[in-house]
């Protein structure tokens, strides 16, 4: 009898659990970029990647995984979210090993502050995070850290407590959430529309300031860790502008502390132009690169990893056929927003300034105009007639001047146009204006 | 740590582990260290408070029980009925020496706490008119439940005192019982020799006692957060701003109050009783449908029963049987006016209760006022009671039939949404506002042009409020014709757990709790 009963307790409490979990998942918010990479990285293959990319929005806003894929072969997964917490690295590392255990772990810094966290940064921290051990201890650390009250820890715990009453704005989308399939690569339109000059925000400072005992205990115990389990680790920092002196100082701290450590740093705040960014561009806003500045970036950190990692291309790989499917169908997504030479690496130069092309119409065609730009050997010029397709090269000219007689009446047509210069290792492109010049007929 | 809080679950949950794995002989001292954990969490300064009222009567309990000890080894050896009488009158003339001092001891302690800042206003404003200025007002500590573990407390020695049943020796029984963190802030108000009978020699831990209990539980949390917080929002949105709504709104504001009241009130009630029963312990009964009430009697014989049997035993009763109601009786029947006496004999004791059940809700005149209706009206049944049936017959009223017994129920509860306007108002005066506007801006039209979003909800929350009131409705009917936990009980186990699940998450789901929401308090904390 007391069998029976105990048999029932424990099969109640199951199916309690169970059910609790499912209307969990379903009732929880939809934070797009966060649910796609944490939830996809989940469907990657054991001990398939090369590279975990930790970190918040900086890292799949500056790493596109799927252009690193489709220019080197390489599998660099951003297993990172809005918000993301630098004090809670460690947990993230130790829940990501479990999959990728011998994989190369990349730890954006740039989200570290001096101890605040907001609750939001909470929710996002552990939204989408599959219940594990490493989230409990990762909540235990994060509420020691922020000095949560209870009621704001319940809610870490039991994040029901917040989402149940989205019960009456559920859709089919809410039970289903298909993930993209995209490995992280982002398509949102900020990050594929918008150009922001951020020059004026732009702090730059050598100095340091010192760093509070909760960071040095969080990294130190990141650090051990890493070493008693031979975790390969690399730190980056990115261009952002806007940040307050004390946190570039406190982010300068940091970098050093961690190279004093023995831990290989990548310290691009100071050194935008290094990675080919054009701050006046190439953001789109103070803390992320938009697709043509993440492109850049890209190609340079896949140089830097192949170079000093090893990693090798997979593109021919049967065991990677997902990650070919991934990119071609991202190509075709993001294609209205890049020109073609911009998937190619090592072909770019800030030397040449964007030409600011004018349009007009003449007789049956369009006339497009364009000052020289110093340095130029020639221009390309591109041409679309919707902001929803691809721009197509249509001259390759070593004028200023262009006449297009392939046009027609009612239509609007975008042109833009790119420098060049030629060189020994081959053609080097200069900026070109994102917007372009438009002309309707 | 209010009873609808995760934290209380949790705390529930980690005391009834604790209750049954350190034995029985333990469980009593687990619940002591619970319910002070219970009332220091929700303020150390109340502490001082309740232990107070807890040493008071227990002591006086002891030395009543003491003095009747010794009064019965003398009576017997006394050797003539006389000298038996006479020792039998000092002692109760000792005993009552002590109840009238721990009386004015623990009512003091409830009166302070409770009446000071009003009793000092109202001075006030008598002071002011006299033009002698006026008293500074000070901060006076209010304690949770006070109403209702001093109540408690006075059942206790007034028992002792009428020898309902011996005093206390341990004073562990009689905190744990007084201090008893499911029913300290909002009763029931149990009775101590009940509460004994049922934890004297521990409790055996069982099956159908956690399993009913937690279906109680679940049900009071479905009352508290589905039903009444959520309908708390609509209440509130128009009852807070009556002047952008017509009578109609305001009108069924007050109905939808009634709704939310009973549903939050007992609400609580099934969960604290359901965690009570969790831990063996069954507490009294204080709600019977009272909707179905076909009477004001009758609604008060259903709603908060433990209260109104409090009153009953303790100054219905004693009002009844005294001196000054004997004196008048008296005196009308020597000036030949036997039936005024007797109707004094009736009524007196019933304004009595309401006056005192009035100020026992609040310090405030309104509350005077709420007692007084239902004096009224009460009074008004007793007195034209054998009217009714006469007046029916005069008319041909067939008062069997089901339309006539549901008119009678939809007056009953009319007549209780009326007395609510004073319960639920600012003041006397807004509840005049709010009738007035009733019974002259009712412009019924408006109603036709009715959209969730002026009661500040969505129309899925709105629908909610109707479908979970039509369950309330339903449960409630079905308790009344059946034992229903006993009933789901003897269902197949795929039912049974179907139906428990189905109230988990619509607990879990539809409950309004969360950042945003602050699941109210409930209404009665506040007696």
């Amino acid at each position: 009898m007391k069998i029976k009963i105990a048999v029932k307790i424990i099969a109640f409490f199951a199916i309690f659990i169970l059910l609790f979990h499912t209307a969990s998942e379903i009732l929880s918010t939809t934070d797009v970029m966060n649910y796609h990479n944490i939830g996809g990285f989940y469907e990657e293959p054991e001990d398939s990647l090369d590279a975990v990319y930790i970190g918040s929005s900086n890292c799949f806003t500056y790493w596109n995984s799927l252009l690193a894929w489709g220019e080197y072969g390489i599998s660099v997964y951003p297993y990172a979210g809005n918000s993301f917490l630098y004090f809670a690295s460690e947990y993230y590392i130790r829940e990501a090993r479990k999959i990728q255990p011998d994989a190369l772990y990349i730890v954006n810094i740039n989200s570290l502050t001096d101890g605040q966290i907001e609750q939001t940064s909470m929710q996002n921290m552990i939204d989408y995070m599959p219940p594990s051990l490493n989230k409990l201890q990762m909540i235990n650390h994060l509420v020691e850290i922020g000095d949560f009250s209870m009621a704001d820890r319940m809610e870490f715990y039991l994040p029901m407590i917040l989402f149940h009453s989205r019960w009456e704005e559920l859709t089919e989308y809410d039970v289903e959430r298909p993930l993209d399939g995209r490995k992280g690569s982002a398509v949102f339109d900020q990050y594929l529309k918008t150009s922001t000059d951020i020059t004026e925000g732009y702090v730059l400072t050598e100095k340091e300031r010192s760093l509070s005992d909760k960071i040095i205990q969080s990294t130190d115990s990141l650090l051990d860790y890493c070493e008693e389990e031979n975790v390969k680790v690399l730190f980056v920092t990115v261009p952002q502008a806007k940040l307050e002196d004390k946190r570039v100082e406190r982010l300068n701290a940091l970098n050093t502390y961690i190279e004093s450590r023995g831990f290989t740093v990548l310290n691009y705040l100071p050194d935008p132009e290094g990675l080919g960014l054009d701050i006046k561009t190439d953001f789109y806003n103070t803390a992320h690169t938009n697709i043509h500045g993440s492109a850049k970036y890209t190609y340079h950190l896949s140089q830097y990893l192949i170079e000093h990692y090893g990693f090798t291309d997979k593109r021919q790989d049967g065991d990677y056929t997902a990650w070919n499917q991934a990119y071609d169908s991202y190509l075709t997504e993001i294609a209205p927003f890049l020109l073609d030479i911009e998937l190619d690496a090592d072909n770019r130069t800030l030397e040449l300034s964007a030409p600011e092309p004018i349009a007009a119409a003449q007789g049956a065609e369009n006339k497009i105009t364009w000052e020289k730009v110093k340095g130029a050997d020639g221009y390309l010029v591109y041409k679309r007639s919707s902001k929803a397709t691809a721009r197509v090269r249509i001259a390759d000219t070593k004028e200023c001047a262009l006449l297009d007689p392939e046009v027609e009446s009612g239509v609007f047509y975008n042109y833009t146009v790119l420098p060049y210069r030629e060189t020994e290792q081959g053609r080097l492109y200069g900026k070109y204006s994102y917007e372009g010049v438009g002309l309707q007929r | 740590m209010s009873y609808q809080t995760l934290n209380f679950i949790l705390f529930s949950a980690v005391v009834l582990l604790l209750y049954y794995l350190l034995g029985r002989r333990m469980q009593r001292m687990v619940l002591l260290a619970a319910n002070i954990t219970f009332f220091a969490v929700a303020g150390l300064e109340y502490l001082p408070f309740i232990a107070a009222t807890t040493l008071l009567t227990y002591f006086a309990g002891r030395i009543m029980g003491r003095i009747y000890r010794k009064a019965e080894e003398k009576i017997a050896l006394a050797e003539t009925p006389a000298d038996k009488k006479v020792l039998r009158s000092g002692a109760k003339k000792r005993a009552k020496a002590v109840l009238v001092i721990s009386l004015l001891l623990v009512v003091g302690l409830l009166a302070y706490s409770k009446y000071t800042t009003f009793l000092l206003k109202n001075l006030n404003q008598l002071l002011g008119f006299a033009g002698w200025g006026k008293i500074e007002l000070f901060k006076v500590i209010l304690p949770i439940g006070v109403s209702f573990y001093t109540f408690m407390a006075l059942s206790y020695i007034l028992d002792v005192f009428w020898k309902r049943y011996k005093a206390e020796k341990s004073l562990l029984t009689y905190g744990v019982f007084l201090t008893y963190f499911p029913h300290v802030v909002q009763g029931p108000i149990d009775r101590f020799n009940e509460f004994k009978e049922q934890i004297d020699g521990g409790v055996k831990l069982s099956y159908v006692n956690l399993t009913h209990g937690a279906q109680l539980a679940i049900w009071g949390f479905f009352k508290k957060l589905v039903i009444a917080d959520r309908l708390g929002l609509i209440v509130n949105a128009v009852l807070s701003q009556t002047d952008k709504f017509s009578g109609v709104y305001i009108a069924l504001a007050i109905v939808l109050y009634s709704v939310q009241i009973y549903a939050d009130f007992s609400g609580c009630i099934d969960i604290v009783s359901g965690i009570s029963e969790m831990f063996g312990i069954r507490l009294r009964k204080n709600f019977n449908h009272p909707y179905f009430s076909k009477t004001m009697p009758e609604f008060w014989r259903r709603w908060h029963i433990s209260l109104q049997e409090w009153f009953k035993d303790y100054i219905y009763y004693p009002v009844s049987a005294s001196a000054l109601t004997k004196a008048v009786k008296k005196h009308c029947k020597a000036k030949e006016k036997k039936a005024v006496g007797e109707l004094f004999a009736s009524c007196f004791p019933i304004l009595v209760v309401w006056l005192i059940t009035g100020i026992w809700h609040g310090a405030a005149w309104k509350f005077v006022v709420w007692g007084l209706f239902h004096a009224a009206l009460l009074l008004g049944s007793k007195i034209f009671e054998p009217l009714f049936p006469k007046i029916s017959k005069a008319l041909h009223i067939d008062t069997e039939n089901f339309g006539w017994r549901f008119w009678q129920m939809v007056r009953t509860f009319l007549l209780c949404c009326f007395g609510r306007l004073f319960f639920r108002a600012d003041s006397i005066s807004v509840a005049f506002d709010w009738i007035r506007r009733i019974f002259t801006d009712f412009d019924f039209k408006t109603i036709l042009n009715f959209k969730a979003e002026l009661f500040g909800i969505s129309a899925p929350n709105l629908n909610m409020v109707v479908l979970s009131i039509a369950v309330l409705w339903i449960v409630d009917l079905l308790q009344e014709r059946m034992p229903l936990r006993e009933t789901l009980a003897r269902q197949n186990l795929v039912f049974r757990w179907l139906i428990i699940f189905a109230g988990l998450f619509a607990v879990i789901i539809y409950g309004i709790y969360g950042p945003g929401y602050e699941a109210s308090n409930f209404i009665y904390e506040q007696f």
